[in-house]
Protein backbone atom coordinates (compact mmCIF):
# COMPACT_ATOMS: atom_id res chain seq x y z
CA UNK A 1 0.00 0.00 0.00
CA UNK A 2 2.74 2.48 1.01
CA UNK A 3 4.81 1.52 -1.92
CA UNK A 4 1.69 2.26 -3.94
CA UNK A 5 1.25 5.89 -2.30
CA UNK A 6 4.92 6.40 -2.83
CA UNK A 7 5.18 5.71 -6.50
CA UNK A 8 1.76 7.19 -7.34
CA UNK A 9 3.56 10.34 -5.65
CA UNK A 10 6.81 10.18 -7.10
CA UNK A 11 4.75 10.04 -11.20
CA UNK A 12 3.19 12.72 -10.00
CA UNK A 13 5.53 14.79 -8.65
CA UNK A 14 7.92 14.70 -11.89
CA UNK A 15 4.98 15.74 -13.42
CA UNK A 16 3.93 18.58 -11.41
CA UNK A 17 7.52 19.69 -12.31
CA UNK A 18 7.33 19.45 -15.76
CA UNK A 19 9.48 16.26 -15.85
CA UNK A 20 7.60 14.15 -17.45
CA UNK A 21 9.13 12.57 -20.87
CA UNK A 22 7.02 13.18 -23.84
CA UNK A 23 8.44 10.50 -25.96
CA UNK A 24 6.31 7.89 -25.17
CA UNK A 25 4.05 6.35 -27.62
CA UNK A 26 0.64 7.68 -25.86
CA UNK A 27 2.07 11.15 -25.37
CA UNK A 28 1.01 14.22 -27.02
CA UNK A 29 3.49 16.58 -28.64
CA UNK A 30 4.04 19.59 -26.15
CA UNK A 31 2.28 18.27 -23.59
CA UNK A 32 5.55 16.92 -21.52
CA UNK A 33 6.91 20.55 -22.18
CA UNK A 34 4.13 22.23 -19.32
CA UNK A 35 3.36 21.15 -15.99
CA UNK A 36 -0.07 19.33 -14.94
CA UNK A 37 -1.75 22.38 -14.73
CA UNK A 38 -0.84 24.07 -17.81
CA UNK A 39 -1.44 21.09 -19.71
CA UNK A 40 -5.16 20.49 -18.46
CA UNK A 41 -5.74 24.45 -18.90
CA UNK A 42 -4.11 24.15 -22.71
CA UNK A 43 -6.87 21.13 -23.31
CA UNK A 44 -9.40 23.12 -22.04
CA UNK A 45 -8.76 25.88 -23.89
CA UNK A 46 -8.24 24.12 -27.24
CA UNK A 47 -11.89 22.02 -25.95
CA UNK A 48 -13.67 25.37 -25.77
CA UNK A 49 -12.07 26.25 -29.39
CA UNK A 50 -13.95 23.35 -30.95
CA UNK A 51 -17.06 25.03 -29.31
CA UNK A 52 -16.03 28.11 -31.78
CA UNK A 53 -15.58 26.34 -34.51
CA UNK A 54 -19.41 25.86 -35.99
CA UNK A 55 -20.54 22.39 -36.92
CA UNK A 56 -17.49 20.89 -35.27
CA UNK A 57 -18.30 18.47 -32.78
CA UNK A 58 -15.76 17.43 -29.63
CA UNK A 59 -13.82 13.69 -30.04
CA UNK A 60 -15.73 11.43 -27.73
CA UNK A 61 -13.44 11.22 -24.89
CA UNK A 62 -12.08 15.16 -24.87
CA UNK A 63 -14.35 16.30 -22.10
CA UNK A 64 -13.77 13.03 -19.47
CA UNK A 65 -10.18 12.92 -20.24
CA UNK A 66 -9.75 16.54 -18.85
CA UNK A 67 -12.30 15.42 -16.38
CA UNK A 68 -10.02 12.48 -15.12
CA UNK A 69 -7.20 14.44 -15.38
CA UNK A 70 -8.15 17.05 -12.73
CA UNK A 71 -9.16 14.00 -10.34
CA UNK A 72 -6.30 12.32 -11.17
CA UNK A 73 -4.43 15.53 -9.85
CA UNK A 74 -6.57 15.53 -6.86
CA UNK A 75 -5.96 12.23 -5.55
CA UNK A 76 -1.69 12.76 -6.70
CA UNK A 77 -2.18 15.49 -4.15
CA UNK A 78 -3.99 13.59 -1.25
CA UNK A 79 -1.77 10.59 -1.64
CA UNK A 80 1.56 13.00 -1.54
CA UNK A 81 -0.31 14.90 1.56
CA UNK A 82 -0.84 11.52 3.24
CA UNK A 83 2.31 10.45 2.17
CA UNK A 84 4.10 13.40 3.69
CA UNK A 85 2.30 13.07 6.75
CA UNK A 86 3.43 8.89 7.13
CA UNK A 87 6.78 10.67 6.61
CA UNK A 88 6.27 13.10 9.44
CA UNK A 89 4.66 10.52 12.21
CA UNK A 90 7.67 8.02 11.44
CA UNK A 91 10.21 10.30 12.60
CA UNK A 92 8.26 12.22 14.85
CA UNK A 93 7.46 8.30 16.40
CA UNK A 94 10.69 7.31 16.68
CA UNK A 95 12.12 10.31 18.58
CA UNK A 96 9.67 9.42 20.87
CA UNK A 97 10.67 5.75 20.91
CA UNK A 98 14.03 6.57 21.28
CA UNK A 99 13.50 7.73 24.59
CA UNK A 100 11.52 4.97 26.07
CA UNK A 101 12.60 1.24 24.47
CA UNK A 102 15.06 0.25 27.01
CA UNK A 103 12.11 0.14 29.56
CA UNK A 104 10.49 -2.59 27.86
CA UNK A 105 14.02 -4.81 28.59
CA UNK A 106 13.29 -7.87 30.82
CA UNK A 107 15.81 -6.47 33.69
CA UNK B 1 9.68 -23.71 45.37
CA UNK B 2 10.70 -24.39 41.52
CA UNK B 3 10.46 -21.10 40.81
CA UNK B 4 12.87 -20.24 43.41
CA UNK B 5 15.06 -22.76 42.58
CA UNK B 6 15.19 -22.08 38.73
CA UNK B 7 15.65 -18.56 39.30
CA UNK B 8 18.70 -19.24 41.99
CA UNK B 9 20.36 -21.47 39.46
CA UNK B 10 19.62 -19.00 36.70
CA UNK B 11 21.48 -16.23 39.18
CA UNK B 12 24.44 -18.79 39.71
CA UNK B 13 24.40 -19.04 36.16
CA UNK B 14 24.88 -15.14 35.76
CA UNK B 15 27.34 -15.28 38.07
CA UNK B 16 29.87 -17.55 36.21
CA UNK B 17 29.03 -16.42 33.39
CA UNK B 18 29.44 -12.75 33.88
CA UNK B 19 32.97 -13.65 35.49
CA UNK B 20 33.59 -15.92 32.20
CA UNK B 21 32.53 -13.02 29.77
CA UNK B 22 35.12 -11.24 27.90
CA UNK B 23 34.17 -8.10 28.61
CA UNK B 24 32.23 -7.55 24.98
CA UNK B 25 29.26 -9.77 26.19
CA UNK B 26 28.63 -8.41 29.55
CA UNK B 27 25.28 -6.77 28.98
CA UNK B 28 24.30 -9.13 26.49
CA UNK B 29 24.79 -12.13 28.78
CA UNK B 30 22.54 -9.66 31.29
CA UNK B 31 19.82 -9.39 28.64
CA UNK B 32 19.90 -13.12 28.26
CA UNK B 33 19.98 -14.72 31.27
CA UNK B 34 17.16 -11.80 32.61
CA UNK B 35 15.04 -12.96 28.99
CA UNK B 36 15.60 -16.33 30.09
CA UNK B 37 14.56 -16.15 33.70
CA UNK B 38 11.51 -13.98 32.69
CA UNK B 39 10.33 -16.75 30.39
CA UNK B 40 11.04 -19.67 32.42
CA UNK B 41 8.78 -17.80 35.40
CA UNK B 42 6.49 -16.85 32.62
CA UNK B 43 5.17 -20.46 32.55
CA UNK B 44 6.06 -21.76 35.97
CA UNK B 45 2.62 -20.86 36.82
CA UNK B 46 0.53 -19.64 33.99
CA UNK B 47 -2.70 -20.17 36.33
CA UNK B 48 -1.24 -17.98 39.70
CA UNK B 49 0.29 -15.44 38.02
CA UNK B 50 -2.33 -15.13 35.11
CA UNK B 51 -2.97 -11.93 36.25
CA UNK B 52 0.60 -10.71 35.22
CA UNK B 53 0.92 -12.52 32.00
CA UNK B 54 -2.00 -13.86 30.71
CA UNK B 55 -4.87 -11.42 31.37
CA UNK B 56 -6.94 -12.31 28.83
CA UNK B 57 -6.81 -15.61 28.39
CA UNK B 58 -9.92 -17.72 30.17
CA UNK B 59 -8.07 -19.57 33.17
CA UNK B 60 -9.97 -22.55 31.91
CA UNK B 61 -7.76 -22.51 29.46
CA UNK B 62 -4.82 -22.43 31.02
CA UNK B 63 -5.43 -25.22 33.29
CA UNK B 64 -6.81 -27.64 30.76
CA UNK B 65 -4.33 -26.41 27.22
CA UNK B 66 -0.94 -24.82 29.32
CA UNK B 67 2.61 -26.92 29.91
CA UNK B 68 3.70 -25.94 33.10
CA UNK B 69 6.86 -25.46 34.77
CA UNK B 70 8.71 -25.64 31.58
CA UNK B 71 12.58 -25.72 31.64
CA UNK B 72 14.68 -23.65 29.10
CA UNK B 73 15.29 -26.31 26.44
CA UNK B 74 11.30 -26.81 26.38
CA UNK B 75 11.48 -22.92 24.24
CA UNK B 76 12.76 -24.87 21.59
CA UNK B 77 9.72 -25.92 20.18
CA UNK B 78 7.87 -22.03 20.21
CA UNK B 79 4.42 -22.11 21.01
CA UNK B 80 4.14 -26.16 21.26
CA UNK B 81 6.31 -25.95 24.45
CA UNK B 82 3.76 -24.29 26.68
CA UNK B 83 0.26 -25.16 24.53
CA UNK B 84 -0.68 -28.94 24.70
CA UNK B 85 -3.48 -28.88 21.70
CA UNK B 86 -0.34 -27.02 19.56
CA UNK B 87 2.30 -29.43 20.76
CA UNK B 88 -0.13 -32.80 19.70
CA UNK B 89 -0.20 -30.75 16.59
CA UNK B 90 3.39 -30.72 15.94
CA UNK B 91 3.96 -34.51 17.27
CA UNK B 92 1.64 -35.34 14.53
CA UNK B 93 2.93 -33.64 11.92
CA UNK B 94 6.70 -34.42 12.14
CA UNK B 95 5.52 -38.46 12.05
CA UNK B 96 6.06 -37.95 8.64
CA UNK B 97 8.49 -34.09 8.41
CA UNK B 98 7.10 -32.40 5.62
CA UNK B 99 10.23 -31.08 5.46
CA UNK B 100 12.19 -34.35 4.90
CA UNK B 101 12.52 -34.24 1.21
CA UNK B 102 14.16 -30.86 1.35
CA UNK B 103 16.31 -32.12 3.84
CA UNK B 104 17.85 -34.67 1.17
CA UNK B 105 17.79 -32.31 -1.50
CA UNK B 106 19.73 -29.49 1.00
CA UNK B 107 21.99 -32.64 1.71
CA UNK B 108 22.85 -33.45 -2.49
CA UNK B 109 23.20 -29.37 -3.22
CA UNK B 110 25.67 -29.22 -0.27
CA UNK B 111 27.78 -32.31 -1.28
CA UNK B 112 28.12 -31.51 -5.15
CA UNK B 113 31.17 -29.88 -5.96
CA UNK B 114 31.12 -26.51 -7.65
CA UNK B 115 32.33 -26.24 -11.05
CA UNK B 116 36.22 -25.72 -10.08
CA UNK B 117 36.07 -29.00 -7.97
CA UNK B 118 35.70 -27.32 -4.54
CA UNK B 119 32.60 -27.53 -2.39
CA UNK B 120 30.80 -25.96 0.88
CA UNK B 121 32.98 -28.54 2.77
CA UNK B 122 36.34 -26.07 1.37
CA UNK B 123 34.48 -23.10 2.95
CA UNK B 124 32.73 -24.58 5.93
CA UNK B 125 35.04 -27.70 6.96
CA UNK B 126 31.96 -29.65 8.24
CA UNK B 127 28.25 -28.81 7.87
CA UNK B 128 27.55 -28.17 11.51
CA UNK B 129 28.51 -24.81 11.94
CA UNK B 130 24.95 -23.77 12.51
CA UNK B 131 25.49 -23.26 16.01
CA UNK B 132 28.22 -20.61 15.40
CA UNK B 133 25.83 -18.31 13.26
CA UNK B 134 25.43 -15.55 13.20
CA UNK B 135 28.92 -14.35 13.57
CA UNK B 136 30.86 -11.27 13.81
CA UNK B 137 33.95 -10.81 11.36
CA UNK B 138 36.29 -8.36 12.94
CA UNK B 139 38.18 -7.49 9.91
CA UNK B 140 35.20 -6.75 8.10
CA UNK B 141 33.26 -5.54 11.28
CA UNK B 142 29.66 -6.85 10.28
CA UNK B 143 27.40 -9.99 10.83
CA UNK B 144 28.09 -12.53 8.47
CA UNK B 145 24.87 -14.96 8.65
CA UNK B 146 25.16 -18.58 7.45
CA UNK B 147 22.94 -17.15 4.03
CA UNK B 148 25.80 -15.24 3.68
CA UNK B 149 28.29 -17.28 4.44
CA UNK B 150 27.04 -19.82 1.71
CA UNK B 151 26.61 -17.48 -0.67
CA UNK B 152 29.90 -16.10 -0.36
CA UNK B 153 31.61 -19.82 -0.45
CA UNK B 154 29.25 -19.87 -3.91
CA UNK B 155 30.60 -16.50 -5.17
CA UNK B 156 34.25 -17.19 -4.11
CA UNK B 157 34.12 -20.42 -6.11
CA UNK B 158 32.74 -19.00 -9.55
CA UNK B 159 28.97 -19.99 -8.70
CA UNK B 160 26.33 -17.52 -8.41
CA UNK B 161 24.48 -16.46 -5.18
CA UNK B 162 21.20 -18.28 -4.07
CA UNK B 163 18.04 -16.07 -3.26
CA UNK B 164 18.03 -15.95 0.57
CA UNK B 165 15.27 -16.66 1.66
CA UNK B 166 14.03 -20.08 0.66
CA UNK B 167 14.81 -22.19 -2.32
CA UNK B 168 18.37 -24.06 -2.44
CA UNK B 169 19.39 -21.63 0.65
CA UNK B 170 16.86 -23.07 2.98
CA UNK B 171 17.27 -26.50 2.07
CA UNK B 172 21.32 -26.21 2.01
CA UNK B 173 20.51 -24.31 5.34
CA UNK B 174 18.42 -27.30 6.79
CA UNK B 175 21.39 -29.52 5.92
CA UNK B 176 23.18 -27.95 7.94
CA UNK B 177 21.31 -27.28 11.05
CA UNK B 178 20.12 -31.18 10.94
CA UNK B 179 23.69 -31.92 11.26
CA UNK B 180 24.33 -29.17 13.89
CA UNK B 181 21.36 -30.92 15.82
CA UNK B 182 22.11 -31.00 19.54
CA UNK B 183 25.02 -28.71 19.12
CA UNK B 184 24.47 -25.43 21.46
CA UNK B 185 23.83 -22.06 20.23
CA UNK B 186 26.88 -20.33 20.63
CA UNK B 187 27.38 -16.90 19.36
CA UNK B 188 30.33 -14.56 20.15
CA UNK B 189 30.06 -10.46 20.87
CA UNK B 190 34.25 -10.55 20.34
CA UNK B 191 34.84 -6.90 19.98
CA UNK B 192 33.64 -3.33 20.77
CA UNK B 193 32.23 -3.26 16.98
CA UNK B 194 30.14 -6.64 17.62
CA UNK B 195 28.98 -5.11 20.96
CA UNK B 196 27.53 -1.92 18.89
CA UNK B 197 25.89 -4.45 15.93
CA UNK B 198 24.23 -6.53 19.07
CA UNK B 199 23.02 -3.07 21.21
CA UNK B 200 21.30 -2.46 17.60
CA UNK B 201 19.99 -5.54 17.18
CA UNK B 202 18.38 -5.22 20.32
CA UNK B 203 16.97 -1.62 19.98
CA UNK B 204 15.57 -2.93 16.82
CA UNK B 205 13.70 -5.57 19.03
CA UNK B 206 12.23 -3.88 21.62
CA UNK B 207 11.74 -0.03 19.89
CA UNK B 208 8.24 0.45 18.66
CA UNK B 209 7.45 1.67 15.24
CA UNK B 210 5.74 1.35 12.20
CA UNK B 211 1.86 2.07 11.32
CA UNK B 212 0.89 -0.26 14.25
CA UNK B 213 3.47 0.86 16.50
CA UNK B 214 4.10 -2.57 17.34
CA UNK B 215 7.98 -3.98 18.33
CA UNK B 216 8.85 -7.78 18.24
CA UNK B 217 8.97 -7.69 22.09
CA UNK B 218 4.97 -6.88 22.44
CA UNK B 219 4.24 -9.95 20.23
CA UNK B 220 7.05 -12.08 21.05
CA UNK B 221 7.94 -11.52 24.76
CA UNK B 222 5.62 -9.75 26.33
CA UNK B 223 2.54 -11.73 24.09
CA UNK B 224 4.35 -15.21 24.01
CA UNK B 225 1.68 -17.18 25.47
CA UNK B 226 -1.37 -14.84 24.43
CA UNK B 227 -3.18 -15.12 21.41
CA UNK B 228 -3.72 -12.60 18.20
CA UNK B 229 -6.58 -13.83 17.15
CA UNK B 230 -6.60 -17.36 17.03
CA UNK B 231 -3.04 -17.53 16.63
CA UNK B 232 -1.03 -18.63 20.00
CA UNK B 233 2.01 -16.41 19.99
CA UNK B 234 5.72 -17.57 19.93
CA UNK B 235 8.00 -16.99 22.36
CA UNK B 236 11.62 -15.40 20.96
CA UNK B 237 13.46 -17.72 23.33
CA UNK B 238 14.65 -20.24 21.54
CA UNK B 239 13.65 -18.93 18.12
CA UNK B 240 16.99 -19.24 16.42
CA UNK B 241 16.72 -22.95 17.24
CA UNK B 242 14.67 -24.13 14.83
CA UNK B 243 15.30 -22.38 11.62
CA UNK B 244 14.97 -23.06 9.01
CA UNK B 245 11.83 -24.32 9.02
CA UNK B 246 9.03 -25.76 6.91
CA UNK B 247 5.44 -23.38 7.37
CA UNK B 248 2.83 -25.12 6.28
CA UNK B 249 1.97 -21.20 5.31
CA UNK B 250 4.75 -21.07 3.04
CA UNK B 251 4.16 -24.67 1.70
CA UNK B 252 7.88 -24.70 2.13
CA UNK B 253 11.14 -24.01 3.71
CA UNK B 254 12.43 -20.75 4.80
CA UNK B 255 15.11 -18.86 6.16
CA UNK B 256 14.77 -17.13 9.58
CA UNK B 257 15.76 -13.85 7.15
CA UNK B 258 12.64 -14.45 5.75
CA UNK B 259 10.91 -15.01 8.91
CA UNK B 260 12.20 -11.97 10.59
CA UNK B 261 11.42 -9.92 7.35
CA UNK B 262 7.84 -10.81 7.28
CA UNK B 263 7.48 -10.36 10.74
CA UNK B 264 8.72 -7.25 10.26
CA UNK B 265 6.97 -6.21 7.90
CA UNK B 266 3.62 -6.94 9.90
CA UNK B 267 4.38 -4.08 12.63
CA UNK B 268 3.36 -1.77 9.60
CA UNK B 269 6.44 -0.59 7.75
CA UNK B 270 8.09 -1.64 4.45
CA UNK B 271 9.03 -5.26 4.05
CA UNK B 272 13.19 -5.19 4.53
CA UNK B 273 14.76 -7.41 2.66
CA UNK B 274 17.10 -10.07 3.68
CA UNK B 275 20.45 -9.86 4.24
CA UNK B 276 20.16 -5.99 5.04
CA UNK B 277 22.13 -4.64 7.89
CA UNK B 278 18.93 -4.21 9.86
CA UNK B 279 17.79 -7.97 9.69
CA UNK B 280 21.44 -8.86 10.47
CA UNK B 281 22.07 -7.15 13.26
CA UNK B 282 18.46 -8.08 14.67
CA UNK B 283 19.13 -12.07 13.68
CA UNK B 284 22.26 -11.77 15.82
CA UNK B 285 20.42 -10.10 18.57
CA UNK B 286 17.52 -12.80 18.50
CA UNK B 287 20.25 -15.33 18.43
CA UNK B 288 22.35 -14.77 21.25
CA UNK B 289 18.76 -14.60 23.43
CA UNK B 290 18.96 -18.44 22.11
CA UNK B 291 22.61 -18.92 23.40
CA UNK B 292 22.92 -22.50 25.09
CA UNK B 293 20.05 -23.79 24.02
CA UNK B 294 20.63 -26.96 21.16
CA UNK B 295 19.57 -27.05 18.12
CA UNK B 296 16.87 -28.72 16.58
CA UNK B 297 16.52 -27.24 13.02
CA UNK B 298 14.85 -27.89 10.97
CA UNK B 299 11.34 -27.97 12.05
CA UNK B 300 7.68 -27.41 11.24
CA UNK B 301 5.62 -24.33 11.92
CA UNK B 302 1.76 -23.68 11.04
Amino acid sequence: MLKTIILTTSATLLLLSGCASSSGPGSVKGVGDQNVYQAIEAAEKRYDDIGEIEGLIPWRNTKSHIKNAKEHVRKALELAQEAKYEADMAIKESDEFDKTWQDAVPK
Amino acid sequence: MFKRFTKIALSAALITTLASAAGNDIQAEKDRIALQNYFIEKFSDPLGDSANYFPYVEPEEIKNDYIWSLELEDFKDGYSAFHKPKREQLAQVNEFPPYMISLEEGEELYKTPFANGKSYNSCFKTPAVKQNYPRFDTERNEVITLGQAINECRTENGEKPLRYKKGDIAKIMAYMAYESRGNKIDVKIPSAEAEMAYERGKKYFYKQQGYFTLNCYECHVDGAGKRARAEVLSPILGAATHFPVYRIKWEGLGTMQRRLSGCVRDTGVEQPKAQTKYLKELEYFVTYMSNGMKINAPDTRK
